[in-house]
Formats: C-alpha cells, structure tokens, sequence
C-alpha cells in the first residue's frame, strides 16, 4: 500500500478501501435480465457505482447501504454480487439498458438515494466537462471518481482500446502534463489497475 | 466576395452529396463498435450510430465527427444557395476537413460502416478543395 504513495500517486485518503477490496460485486445480466456472473452483459457502470456507495457506507460511516450487500472482515470488505444487481435494477426501472454512461449512474443512483430519503449532490459531467483537471480536484477532495472512457492501455491484462466503467481512485501527472490513474476495474482481483485513456464522461456525488 | 460560376457545380455537388450520404450513414447506420471488457478477458461487443449519447459518454471523437459533418452540409448548401461566398466556403472546408480528421480517429473504433464514413468524408473533402482551387484561379484572374 506505501508503495503506491512511493511511486508518486496522488490517492483518496482511504484509497485502502479499494486496495484492500476482496469482492467487488461482479456479475452480469443475461438477455432476460437476470443475474449470471458468466455469459450475459457486463454491467461495470452499476459495478463501479456500488464500489462508490459502499465505500462512503463502510469508510465514511454513512450507511447507504446495510450489511445485507457487503461483509466486513478487518479491513477487508466483500461487496455481495446483489448490490450492483440492485442499482441496476434501478436503472432497468428507469429504462436504462446494461450500458451505461454517467447519465444512467446519476439517475439509478438519484433513484438509490431517494429511497433511503438521503440528497447528495450527484456530479455528472461528458466531455469536455468531464477532463483530467476535474477528475484530479475530486480526488484531491477525497472523492473517488467513477471514471468513462475509451482505454488505450493498461496495467491489468493487454487489452487496448477498451470501453470501460472504473473506479478511480488516484492519479498521477508526467512531467508533460499527461495524466495517468489509479483505480479498480470492476472485476475480481482488478483492485490497482494503471491505466491511461481518452475520457467520456465521468460520475462521482458529495455531501 | 461573390466567385464567378466558372467554378464547376459538379465538384460541390459531389461534395455535397457525399456529405449527405455521410451524415446518414452516421445517423441510421451503427458505425461504431464498442468494445465492453467483461472478467476473463471476454468482449461484449456493441454497435452505436455517431450521434449516440452511449459513444459520446465513452469517446467524444464520432459525435463530434457526425456534427461537423452536418455543419458542413448545411453550408455547403448555404454556399450553393448563395452562389459561391468565399467566406462560407471556407467555414465549409474547415468543417469538411475537422471532420475527415475525427472519421480518421474513429477507426479506432471502426466498423464497415465507419470506413464507408471515412472514404465519402474524404471524397467531399477532396471535392471542396477541387472547388477552392478554382476559386483562387478566379480571384487571380480577377
């Protein structure tokens, strides 16, 4: 975990979370809109957004979400393949498909959010609102960021020019200005995955 | 500046006809394939048409790309319509080359329909310049 300070990544405050993350929830959703967690649609957006939830519930103490959905041994949490099912049921109310972009987070999330009567206040950005410069200020203000976009390469496996949904938790700037993050990529064992991309949008909330 | 009608009408309808055959494959044809990683290093392939929020919220470059086609048709019209006004047949241009230039970067993300997108933005783009040579011949004569 110090290593990642040592090799100069700027990091949430508790980036451990995320780190030390042992299930992210990963499941898919099958043609009849059921969960598999093999053979159906990826749904890394809601994947991403029940990270984001669970980190402010189980780190910030603001109990989004109950014990039902993650378990907690120590310092390593379990995130239950059944909230980002949630969240994506959510959105499946909302007519939203498995796909998503920020827009489709913010509103499953809005609809999340209302029912436990909580307001925060949802931060939904596209391009060029949505910029590295961005990204970096909510990081800087302890925010992890669910970050959209097309990713050219990464530290996890040799995929290139992959459409994703991750949770971005620390970034990194080169001497000429290029910006690289830290984060989970929604899948098990993905918990500090490098990467650099061109960004789409990105989601992240306050209080 | 009014361009005397030397200018041959056929390059700018060619132009203006693969604009317009452009702009509707990227509106009614999927052109562009997302690549959807899913654990286990499987892809979930998805096709979307430019004007898509879903490409937008992932890679800006086809939107933006669709648009600048359209402003090029509009003005490419507005041009014909206004007999030759050198000014919008630069506007014009710039729109037609910005465009060729996202259609290339697209291929990143290309299907067939991407590369029919590419070569009809590239024929209308060498077409306005065609027109514009013709056009700095006729100032000269002037």
């Amino acid at each position: 975990m110090t290593s990642l300070v040592s090799e100069g990544w700027a990091l949430v405050k508790n980036y451990s979370f995320f780190t030390n993350l042992a299930s992210c929830g990963y499941c898919e959703v099958n043609s009849n809109g059921n969960k598999v967690f093999s053979g159906g649609n990826g749904i890394c957006g809601y994947i991403a957004a029940g990270m984001l939830v669970t980190y402010d519930s189980v780190i910030n103490g603001k109990g989004y979400i109950s014990s039902v959905y993650y378990t907690k041994n120590g310092d390593e949490v379990s995130i239950k393949s059944t909230l980002p099912y949630m969240l994506y049921k959510k959105g499946e109310a909302l007519g939203y498909g498995t796909d998503t972009t920020s827009v489709e987070i913010h509103y499953a999330l809005k609809s999340f959010f209302e029912v436990r009567n909580t307001s925060v206040n949802h931060v939904s950005y596209y391009a060029p609102l949505a910029n590295n410069m961005n990204i970096a200020n909510y990081l800087c203000d302890d925010r992890p960021v669910i970050w959209f976009g097309m990713i050219s390469n990464n530290s996890f496996d040799t995929q290139k020019k992959i459409s994703h949904a991750v949770v971005v938790y620390g970034y990194k700037m080169s001497i000429l200005g290029q910006y690289s993050y830290i984060a989970h990529f929604g899948w098990e064992g993905a918990n500090t995955v490098s990467f650099s991309g061109v960004i789409g949008s990105m989601y992240t909330y306050t209080y | 500046m009014k361009i005397k009608s030397s200018v041959p009408f056929f390059l700018e309808l060619t132009a203006l006809v693969s604009l317009a055959m452009a702009l509707s494959f990227e509106i009614f044809a999927k052109g562009i394939t997302l690549e959807f990683p899913l654990q286990g290093g499987r892809i979930d392939y998805k096709n979307y048409s430019y004007f898509s929020h879903m490409v937008f919220g992932y890679f800006p470059v086809p939107m933006i790309t669709g648009i600048m086609t359209a402003l090029a048709l509009l003005l490419i019209v507005l041009d014909i319509i206004l007999k030759r006004n050198k000014q919008i047949y630069k506007a014009t241009f710039t729109c037609s080359v910005l465009a060729v230039i996202g259609a290339v970067l697209s291929i990143t993300v290309a299907n067939p329909i991407n590369i029919c997108v590419t070569i009809l933005l590239a024929i209308s783009g060498l077409c306005l310049l065609g027109v514009g040579k013709k056009i700095s011949e006729n100032s000269v004569v002037e």
